[in-house]
């Protein structure tokens, strides 16, 4: 689940996930509330593979400080101790539509210029 | 690494950093859940923490306390100990107007930098320890003031001036004791 990133294309891609991590913590948690590990695990399936998975626990720590979340002890469907499950706000709810619709005009931009450059390429 | 090693670290390191004890034990407990799931999983510790845990453990404590609030804590701390020396100062010599002169300005003020700069690097809590230091480290500089300046008075501090020196600093400093205090107790009433 977890890689160190050996070349330069792992290394992008932890670099945009930083960008972008608070977003997919609070996406993850909007569909349900869930523990740290839990949202690493959602984070792998979606394809985002963090090189420290505990690097999202300062993260939540800021949130949850920002009030966009808020948490509670459960006991896991996993069994053991009780974990530390994290819920969306309101105002979390609100961060998250305001980075959705960023994202929205955000991620077209980027990949229009990406591909003008690779027709730019073909052309030359 | 063991969990427990790596464990043992974040915790000295929340400690040096001021994280309190509600706080912590919930750091700690969450960490340890998230690593055994992690090893039940077939991934290491370091894939949890990385390769450097102290600046994993820093992070995580510096979220959780951030550095504003720290100075805030600690502006007030310094001036409520700047107020009580000096209300100790006007006792001792049984004056209500003190005279105050550059040596004695260059000690608290430098007193009052190093303390507040080190609480910052430590983290908090260890208050006596920074006392103790900055005295070491300043007393040569009063001196220095001392010889350099004479006995010049620049001027006279009322007794009132000392006291609201004290409470000014007392102020911040027990707002944010009582918010931790209240904060660590919300947490422990979700916990139970």
């Amino acid at each position: 689940m977890t890689k160190a990133p050996p070349g330069t294309g792992d290394q992008r891609r932890s670099q945009l996930l930083r960008g972008v991590l608070d977003l997919c913590l609070l996406a993850l948690i909007e569909e349900r509330p869930r523990y740290g590990y839990e949202l690493v695990e959602a984070l792998a399936a979606s394809g985002l593979e963090l090189v420290s998975e505990g690097s999202i626990y300062p993260l939540l720590a800021r949130m949850e400080r920002a009030a966009l979340i808020d948490a509670y002890r459960a006991p896991s469907a996993a069994g053991g101790a009780p974990r530390k499950y994290y819920r969306l706000t309101g105002a979390g709810q609100a961060e998250l539509a305001a980075g959705r619709h960023a994202w929205q005009g955000f991620a077209p931009a980027v990949s229009r210029t990406l591909e003008a450059g690779t027709e730019g390429e073909r052309t030359s | 690494m063991t969990d427990e090693q790596i464990l043992a670290i974040c915790q000295s390191n929340w400690i040096y950093r001021g994280v309190d004890d509600t706080s912590m034990r919930e750091m700690r407990e969450e960490l340890r859940a998230h690593l055994e799931e992690a090893a039940a999983a077939g991934r290491s510790a370091t894939d949890v923490v990385g390769e450097d845990v102290a600046a994993f453990a820093a992070a995580w404590a510096r979220e959780r306390r951030p550095l504003r609030q720290r100075i805030g804590y600690l502006a007030g701390v310094a001036g409520a100990c700047l107020g009580t020396a000096l209300l100790l100062a006007h006792l001792t010599r049984w004056t209500t107007s003190l005279p105050v002169t550059p040596e004695r300005i260059a000690f608290y003020v430098l007193f009052a930098a190093v303390f507040v700069a080190w609480e910052l690097r430590r983290g908090g809590g260890g208050h006596l320890r920074s006392t103790v230091i900055g005295v070491v480290a300043l007393v040569p500089v009063a001196v220095a003031a001392h010889w350099l300046n004479g006995d010049i008075t620049l001027f006279h501090l009322p007794l009132w001036g000392s006291a609201a020196l004290l409470l000014a600093g007392a102020f911040p400093a027990v707002t944010d004791a009582r918010r931790r205090r209240e904060s660590a107790a919300a947490g422990d009433r979700s916990a139970g």
